[in-house]
Formats: structure tokens, C-alpha cells, sequence
């Protein structure tokens, strides 16, 4: 019961957070269903360079009020769209 | 048909003049403070402050560099046949920074703007710089400003290497002003590329650039004068590869150097120096690297990167390092990598720790900006 | 000087501005970046097809008064109120960042220049194709000049000393080539180019302006698009500008029949 809730928080979580993402870096001609838990963020998925990187890192830090530790830290927590939700709840938004 | 340089000036955080800074390098100083960022002194700034009140700071700065660069070229006239290009990427936008944060935090209704961005720096100066300078004639000749981000000097020089070939002019002052503000400061800040510490070029340990503050002019004319140098060539290109990193194999940069190269007709054995762009980022270390393995092939000429020292002055940084580059050919010394100990083993190339006094004819110098625009100017010794 | 050939010319469409706004490699693009896009587009059009790697031997120099104006603003206000510093927005707040993205987006691997000198940017941009082409370091140059108006946000920033803001904006592109490079390659040009003549009135950098460019649709690197109108046009009478500061400029060009 308790695993659902967390989920169905993930979910809105997860929606909210592709929200920000299409809006930080001007993604809205890509379709909604390209955003998966499993999509990347580079060349293979949503082909966004590192300055979009970083421009999505500070929308996150802003809006969820969270610090990423570094740079590396960041790069891990971004494989996906998936790890980067993980991360964010585990921060308690 | 030779370029002449017959003078070179500059303000830089070591001081004001060339044989400040020159001797700075040459003694190993660094010129940035704890932030690593190059500032000019407190002292320096109010003297020259006391000299042009009423002038805004890139001009201050830039009216000082030229009178130190056509004192020694001997100048003592402005006539129509003369010409003026500036460059820059921030220009006057310090003085809009502090009027803008003021109408952000104040929503105040009837902010005092009275300047604009770029544009102005240089009608400022052509209206400044003949009663700075003591020459009776108003500037009549050409003049334009070029804002192409890092690279914007370099193709300054180039430029008016242009004139002076096609006839437009006989004598070009060739210089700007780059101001630390926050638009640059922060800027490259968001973008991961500043290093609080001072920069390394092509070491394995490098974190970052500096960023730093300054004003450089160069003299050049059609006739040899009393001139000590020569801008023998230049070449210039574009990577169309990404707004702000350069081509990974410097595929850019190589052929901005080659054309160089070509129009100066210089072989790269002939190569004394390569005073290169340096910045320390790791983008651009791997990407010029990759490009002066290709030119130099087996050649081994001294390679250095002066950055270390004087940090990296964006829009004139092709101007101010030729001016040092210069004042290398004058003096027949050649100023080695400030802040390299480990070199990247990825950078397959023999760079200079040490300074030298070989005996140096020819220097190449480079330059690589945002927007993918590299220069290079081949300068030689008279 | 050789005689100097247009090649092409574009003024700015609106429609084709909105049309660049659905595509994707232009999400980035700011609406300078955008309008510039779309005149050099349309004015190498055809030339993409009639000259193999045409891209790879035009330079391009960019005029601009203001160049990515509103992003420095954008930029600073972010950072003046809420200490946030925007690496998206600075990327394309520099001068040369419309330079930079005409430079990728058209592969262009030439020599590429921003130029911005207030209201003369246009002639010294168009001069300094002259230039470029007389010296041979390319065969062929194409010439956009582009200015934003500043953001409607901003236009408490209109008043006397910042005329600017309730201004025109627009964009236009030419295409220089010398003759061989018309001739090599069998395209007929439109006409010729001479040396613009600028008087930059130099007893004043700033800003007397006078009535006619209060309410007017000018912008600083406008010649460009003037310089367009008229070879599209097919009108050869000299393009005589009065400039905001007093100055003037005149540029001739020769219809080729």
C-alpha cells in the first residue's frame, strides 16, 4: 500500500518533472510519449548537449530546492529520466 | 606587401604598459586575485581615472593603451588615410549592469540610461582619442567595430591587415577594452568553465579558466618606419560544430592556422613560437592540441600558453597576447606555460614550462572564440 | 577595386520567421537568431543547388546594432533579482551567438564576423564583404544585418536616452561574389556593388534623434535590408540614409543587364 503511494507520488513527480524539463530547454515539438523512464537525456534520447544539461540542472534546483553535490554526482543522477525522478524524491520533494 | 607593426600598448592587471606586463611573465607573477579573476589595480585604475574623469572604465583603459602604442610608433596625426578598429564582447555593458540592477531591485520608473552596449566604446573613442593623444585633427578615416566573441580582435588585426592591403588606408590603430562584468563572470561561471584557482593550461589537474580585464592597441602601417615587427599572415574559419565548444579535433582551429600560414608563405618548421589560445578549458586544450599535432607534424618549436599568468581577456585577447608575443620578438624571449606541471597525456605535444632565448623570427598566435571562430596571426621579427 | 557582383538578396518575411518556430533545431533560437535564419536561407536558396559545397567558400558577416540584446537583458535580471545565472541564456546573449548559430546551422566553415557599429553597421558590413572579396580570401560573402527590438518588457527603458526601444527591427541578406566565381560557376548577378560612402557625424556619438526616427520602423544594421529591397525591386537609384546622430551614408549599386 504503502510502495503504491510512493509510486503514484513518483508518477506525479515524474510529470511534473518533464513539465520543467520541455519548458527549461525548449522541448515542446517533441512528442509527450518520448519521455519514458528510460529515455537519456544526449544524442540517443532527447539529443540535449551539456549546456542544456546544466540549464536543466539549475531549473531542478531551483524549483525542488535541492543542491546536486557536483558535477560528477549530477552526471550520475542523469542517466535517465528514471534515475533523475529517484533522485529528486530521495530529496524529499 | 608587408604589415608593419610599429607600436604596442596595453592595461592589464599587472599594470599599465607592456614592459609590465611582459616582465611580469617573465618572472613567473600572476595577475588574479582569490577568485581568479584579473583585475586592474586599485592604483592603477585611479591614476588613470584621474587622467580621464569623465570617461567610462573600457574607455579609460583603452585611450591609455593607445597612447602607450602610438607613442612608440611615433603617430603624431590623425589624417583620413588612417583607420580604427576596435573590438570587444563586453564593451560599455558594465555600465548598463549597474543601471539595470538598480531598475530590477528598485522598479524604478525613470532609470538614467544614457549608454549604449558595444557601438558606443568606439565612437566614444574616435571622438576621445585625438585630444587624449595631443593631435589637433578630429578622426575623419575609417573606423568599425568587431564583436565576434573571443576571436573579435584577432580578426581586427586581420581586418586591417585588409585595409592596408586593398589601399583603404595607409595606418590602422587596431585594439579594444574588455571589462569583467557580471553578464561574462557569471556567465561563464553557469556554464562550468571558471577556475577560482589560476588556470592550467594543457595540464591534467586543469579545472578551469580565468577571466580578466584589460585594454591592448597595436600600431600598424603600410611603411616600415621604425617598426620591430611584421603581421606576416593571418587565417581565419569557422568550426559550425556547437555555440559554445570548439570541434574535438580542432579541425577549425587547424585551418584558421594553415591559412595563416599559406598567405604569410611560412612553413611550420619555420614556426619559433606558438603562443597559443591556452585557455585552459578542457575543450579547447584537447581541441588545439589535436590541431597543432596535425600542422606541426614532427616539427618542435617552443609552444606555450600564457593565460596561467594574465588570464584569459575574451574579446581582445588576440590583441593583448600579440602585443606580449611582440614584446617576445622584440626582446628575443620566449615566456613559458605558467601553472603546467602534468601535461594531459592526451596532448601529444612538447609544451614549454620553461621560459627560452632562442633566437625567434616567426610566432603564430592563436585564437578560438564562441560561435566557432578561430584565428591565427603569423607575426615575424624585423 | 573589382567590380563586385550581388549574387542574391532577401528581405525580411514574417511568415517565414513563425514557420522557423515549429522546427526543432530551432528551439534555442532566439528571434534574432530566427529572423537572420530565415532571410540568409531564403537568399541561398537556389545557390545551394547551382554551387557544389557552396557553403564551405561563403564567408558570412553578420551587422548588428544590438545584436542578442534582449538575452543580456534577460540574463542580468534573472541575475540582478534572483542571484540565478541562466548558462542557456548567456550562451545566447553574446554578440556573435547569431553569428555562431547561422555558422552551425548553415554549415558555414569560412571566415564568419559580427560587425556592430550602431547605425552604420550595415555599410561597414557591406564594405567589408568588398573587402574580403577584393582581397580574394573568398569568393563569395553573404552580408545579413539583423536587429531585435527590445523586449516589450522593457520598453519602459524608451525615453531620451534610450531611444531605441520603441524602434523597428528586421532583417535583410545580400550575397557578394566576384566575378569569376559568377563566372565558374554560371550565375547571372543582379547587379553591382560599390563602396558605400559613410559621413558619421562624428561630433556626436549620441543622440540627438531627430522626429522621423521616433515613431519610424528603423533599425541600426537597416541598410542590409535596404540594400535587398532594392535589388528585388530592381531599383538603382542611389540609397541615400539619414542617420539618427545626423550622419549619413550612400550606397550605389549598378543593375546588371
Amino acid at each position: 500500500m504503502i510502495s503504491q503511494e510512493m509510486s503514484e507520488n513518483k508518477q506525479i513527480l515524474f510529470e511534473d518533472l518533464v513539465g520543467l524539463i520541455i519548458e527549461s530547454v525548449n522541448l515542446r515539438h517533441v512528442p509527450r510519449e518520448s519521455f519514458q523512464r528510460e529515455t537519456v537525456f544526449g544524442a540517443t534520447g532527447l539529443g540535449l548537449d551539456s549546456v542544456d544539461i546544466l540549464e536543466i540542472v539549475i531549473a531542478i534546483e531551483q524549483k525542488y530546492k535541492l543542491k546536486f553535490p557536483d558535477a560528477e554526482m549530477a552526471r550520475v543522477h542523469m542517466q535517465n529520466l528514471g534515475t533523475l525522478v529517484d533522485f529528486i524524491a530521495t530529496q524529499g520533494a | 606587401m608587408s604589415i608593419w607593426i610599429a607600436g604596442a600598448g596595453v592595461v592589464s592587471s599587472f599594470g599599465l604598459g607592456k614592459e609590465k606586463l611582459f616582465q611580469a611573465l617573465y618572472q613567473r607573477r600572476i595577475g588574479l586575485n582569490e577568485q581568479g579573476l584579473g583585475y586592474v589595480g586599485d592604483g592603477d585604475r585611479h591614476l588613470i581615472a584621474q587622467e580621464l574623469k569623465s570617461k567610462s572604465w573600457p574607455l579609460q583603459m583603452s585611450l591609455w593603451a593607445a597612447r602607450e602604442a602610438i607613442h612608440e610608433a611615433g603617430w603624431t596625426h590623425f589624417s583620413p588615410r588612417d583607420g580604427i578598429i576596435f573590438a570587444t564582447t563586453t564593451g560599455q555593458i558594465i555600465v548598463w549592469e549597474k543601471e539595470l540592477a538598480y531598475l530590477f531591485q528598485h522598479q524604478s520608473e525613470s532609470p538614467p540610461f544614457k549608454h549604449h552596449p558595444l557601438g558606443t566604446v568606439l565612437d566614444e573613442f574616435c571622438v576621445s582619442a585625438p585630444e587624449y593623444l595631443g593631435f589637433p585633427q578630429e578622426f575623419t578615416g575609417p573606423r568599425t567595430l568587431i564583436a565576434s566573441a573571443c576571436a573579435a580582435s584577432t580578426q581586427a588585426l586581420a581586418l586591417a591587415s585588409l585595409w592596408i592591403e586593398t589601399g583603404k588606408v595607409d595606418r590602422c590603430l587596431v585594439g579594444g577594452a574588455e571589462v569583467l562584468c557580471d553578464l561574462t563572470v557569471e556567465g561563464f561561471r553557469s556554464l562550468k568553465l571558471l577556475s577560482a584557482q589560476p588556470c592550467r593550461p594543457f595540464d591534467q589537474q586543469r579545472a578551469g579558466i580565468n577571466l580578466s580585464e584589460g585594454a591592448a592597441f597595436l600600431c600598424l602601417q603600410k611603411d616600415k618606419g621604425s617598426a620591430k615587427a611584421k603581421l606576416l599572415g593571418y587565417g581565419l574559419s569557422s568550426d559550425a560544430y556547437h555555440m559554445t565548444s570548439p570541434h574535438p579535433e580542432g579541425q577549425g582551429a587547424y585551418r584558421a592556422m594553415a591559412s595563416a600560414l599559406a598567405k604569410a608563405k611560412i612553413s611550420e618548421e619555420q614556426i619559433g613560437w606558438v603562443h597559443t589560445h591556452g585557455t585552459g578549458s578542457i575543450n579547447n586544450d584537447l581541441a588545439e592540441g589535436a590541431a597543432l599535432k596535425y600542422l606541426l607534424k614532427n616539427h618542435r618549436p617552443f609552444i606555450s600558453s600564457t593565460k596561467g599568468s594574465h588570464g584569459h581577456t575574451l574579446g581582445i585577447s588576440g590583441v593583448f597576447e600579440s602585443v606580449i608575443s611582440y614584446q617576445g620578438l622584440c626582446e628575443q624571449t620566449q615566456i613559458a606555460t605558467m601553472g603546467l606541471q602534468d601535461l594531459d597525456p592526451q596532448i601529444n605535444l612538447s609544451i614549454a614550462k620553461e621560459h627560452a632565448h632562442q633566437p625567434v623570427d616567426i610566432i603564430l598566435k592563436n585564437t578560438l572564440g564562441f560561435g566557432g571562430v578561430n584565428a591565427s596571426l603569423v607575426l615575424g621579427r624585423v | 577595386m573589382e567590380q563586385m557582383q550581388i549574387i542574391a538578396a532577401a528581405a525580411l518575411n514574417p511568415a517565414h520567421v513563425q514557420e522557423l518556430d515549429r522546427r526543432a533545431e530551432f528551439r534555442k533560437a532566439t528571434l534574432n537568431m530566427k529572423m537572420a535564419s530565415a532571410v540568409l536561407s531564403e537568399a541561398l536558396g537556389p545557390l545551394r543547388q547551382a554551387v557544389p559545397a557552396f557553403a564551405e567558400q561563403m564567408s558570412l558577416i553578420l551587422a548588428t546594432g544590438h545584436g542578442e540584446f534582449n538575452s543580456t537583458i534577460e540574463f542580468l535580471k534573472e541575475w540582478a533579482v534572483h542571484k540565478h545565472a541562466r548558462p542557456f541564456v548567456f550562451q545566447s546573449s553574446l554578440h556573435n551567438s547569431t553569428t555562431g548559430f547561422l555558422s552551425l546551422h548553415e554549415h558555414i566553415t569560412a571566415p564568419t564576423f559580427t560587425l556592430s557599429h550602431h547605425y552604420f553597421s550595415g555599410e561597414e558590413a557591406l564594405d567589408m564583404a568588398l573587402q574580403l572579396l577584393t582581397a580574394r580570401l573568398c569568393p563569395v560573402v553573404a552580408v545579413v544585418g539583423v536587429d531585435t527590438r527590445i523586449h516589450e518588457s522593457f520598453s519602459f527603458l524608451k525615453g531620451e536616452g534610450f531611444p531605441h526601444a520603441g524602434w523597428g527591427q528586421g532583417a535583410g541578406a545580400v550575397v557578394l561574389a566576384n566575378e569569376s566565381f559568377c563566372q565558374q560557376h554560371n550565375l547571372p548577378p543582379l547587379g553591382s556593388l560599390q563602396v558605400p560612402q559613410i559621413d558619421y557625424c562624428q561630433s556626436q556619438t549620441f543622440h540627438h534623434v531627430g522626429e522621423q526616427f521616433a515613431t519610424g520602423e528603423f533599425y541600426d544594421s537597416q541598410a542590409i535590408e535596404s540594400l535587398a529591397q532594392a535589388v528585388l525591386r530592381k531599383d538603382s537609384s542611389p540609397l541615400n540614409m539619414a542617420k539618427p546622430n545626423g550622419g549619413k551614408s550612400q550606397i550605389r549599386w549598378a543593375l546588371h543587364v
